[in-house]
């Protein structure tokens, strides 16, 4: 028996990364699965994947920081599966540049689619959620960079600070409002992804270099792979941390603690 | 097949409350589970556990001394051959307000909850770190690293410093593919939190703990299960990127600005 047996999940940003090991895993765990992309191709491949291994999944395609995709793509999970137990804001984008340097539209378009994007996520979310009577959850993409500062992130951080604090906000409204939807932020740190290679090219450094320069900061001494965020996502988004809300999982392999 | 299946896993305090829940929710989920506690009540529990199905030896042990932990260790290393989890959860909570609180008091908590931990912990490591693997968690509470009551000077500041040495700890034994993690749980509806309840209220414990529920977001008390789930994720290879971390399960009792505000709004 899965984990998530009779559950629908939507999970943003699900065509590569830590949202792709998501969805192949929640799906494994009998999820019934919406893979929510702006890449049309990469998301539908992670689908055909899925349903080769006789999973059940959903391409949606969705720009989190517009408010009609997310209309229109819970929609269109709620009419294919009937209905959205569990949501994984997890896309989400980051530019590496020297804070004085950061333009304003940089900036912007970072707030538009790590906090904003969130927002309109955990908003329709709940919308979809609400009536269902059935126990359902919210997973945000978070990073430990809404803790402490990392070199030349300024906006990522400061837009991964505010899904940490929407998170929190979330919860109480979803508890104040007697709804059974639990809201909690995830925090990774140093993870294996095409994210971690953009750095990498932003920094003027080889993907095997830049990895092994972050390796070296880490006390567990080795990167993240995306599956081992998934499987917090994993516990998150199942029963079995049922009284769980509003609080924030870091999984850094140990960076915070020094 | 569980996710801890063919591990060992001893649980301090494991009679009842939240060492039993982390207890049945290991063994269900395939480790053979060591029950400790000082407490006669340890052998019931792990024999209902076995009753159940799953695997599970007791042994009467006081964290605050380390040569009864160091029996115990020798003990299982010989018959399960490996300790591979260690579930620090045995804590006591006696409140006073500090200028009435007798030292004897201030010691015992700080004997049991903080070096009742180290005690464990320096016992089960030499094995952990022979074998290049491993999983402490420490239980230590939203109470002192979060927030705090009136009569916890004591409790507080012991739970506080389980997070302390938690990120200490994890950061010395990581290179030995051993991680350590603390989890701070709000209320659960334990024996004690009942003893409690009724202490307050011993002709109508349930009022009490209704109030507690009614300030709790969620609207009621976590389950002893709920937490076993977390010690279990935690215990398992689901969460082997995670080291040196605070979890908190409270049922958002620490989100709102204050318990009364939140109440009150």
């Amino acid at each position: 028996m899965g984990r998530l047996d009779g559950k629908v999940a939507l999970i943003t940003g699900a065509a590569m990364g830590i949202g792709e090991a998501s969805a192949r895993l929640f799906a494994k765990e009998g999820a019934k699965v919406a893979v929510a992309d702006i890449n049309e191709a990469k998301g539908k491949e992670v689908v055909e994947d899925i349903r080769k291994g006789g999973g059940e999944a959903i391409f949606v395609k969705l720009d989190v920081s517009k408010e009609s995709d997310w209309t229109a793509g819970v929609n269109k999970v709620v009419k294919t599966y009937g209905k959205l137990n569990v949501l994984v804001n997890n896309a989400g984008i980051i530019v590496c540049v020297p804070f004085e340097e950061t333009t304003l539209e940089q900036w912007n378009r970072i707030m538009e689619v790590n906090a904003t994007g969130v927002f309109l996520g955990v908003k329709y979310g709940i919308k979809a959620m609400k009536d269902n009577g059935e126990l359902c959850s919210i997973i945000n993409r978070s990073s430990t960079a809404a803790k402490v500062a990392g070199k030349n992130i300024a906006a990522y951080g400061a837009s991964k600070g505010a899904v940490s604090t929407l998170t929190k906000q979330a919860a109480i409204a979803c508890c104040e409002a007697g709804y059974k939807i639990r809201v909690n932020s995830v925090l990774p740190c140093e993870v294996r992804t095409p994210m971690a290679e953009q750095e990498a090219r932003e920094f003027g450094m080889s993907v095997k270099d830049y990895l092994e320069l972050r390796r070296k900061g880490l006390p567990i001494g080795r990167i993240g792979e995306p599956i081992d965020i998934a499987y917090m996502d994993l516990y998150l988004a199942s029963d079995e941390s049922s009284w769980v809300t509003g609080s924030e999982f870091v999984i850094d392999g140990g960076v915070l603690a020094r | 097949m569980g996710k801890l299946e063919g591990k060992v896993a001893i649980i301090t305090g494991a009679a009842r409350g939240n060492g039993e829940g982390a207890a049945r929710v290991m063994a269900k989920e395939g480790a053979t589970t060591v029950l400790t506690d000082i407490l006669d009540q340890v052998h019931e529990t792990a024999k209902s556990i076995c009753e159940d199905g799953y695997k599970a030896v007791s042994f009467k042990m006081d964290v605050t001394k380390p040569a009864e932990i160091k029996d115990v260790v020798k003990k299982v290393l010989a018959q399960l051959g490996k300790i591979d989890i260690l579930v620090n959860n045995a804590g006591i909570v006696r409140g006073f307000r500090l200028v009435d609180m007798p030292d004897e008091e201030r010691d015992r908590q700080f004997d049991v909850n903080i070096k009742g931990a180290f005690n464990c912990a320096k016992a089960v490591l030499p094995g952990m770190i022979e074998q290049r693997y491993g999983k402490i968690i420490n239980v230590s509470s939203v109470t002192g690293p979060m927030v705090a009551d009136i009569g916890h000077c004591a409790y507080a500041a012991t739970k506080a410093a389980l997070w302390g040495f938690t990120r200490a700890l994890a950061l010395e034994v990581a290179e030995y593919g051993i991680n350590v993690n603390a989890i701070c749980p709000g209320y659960i509806l334990t024996p004690w939190i009942k003893i409690s309840a009724s202490k307050r209220n011993p002709a109508n414990p349930d009022a009490v703990l209704n109030q507690w529920a009614k300030h709790i977001p969620m609207g009621r008390l976590g389950t002893i299960e709920e937490f076993g789930q977390l010690v279990a994720f935690l215990a398992s290879d689901e969460s082997k990127y995670i080291t040196g971390t605070p979890v908190i399960i409270d049922g958002g009792n620490t989100i709102p600005e204050s318990g009364i505000g939140y109440q009150e709004a």
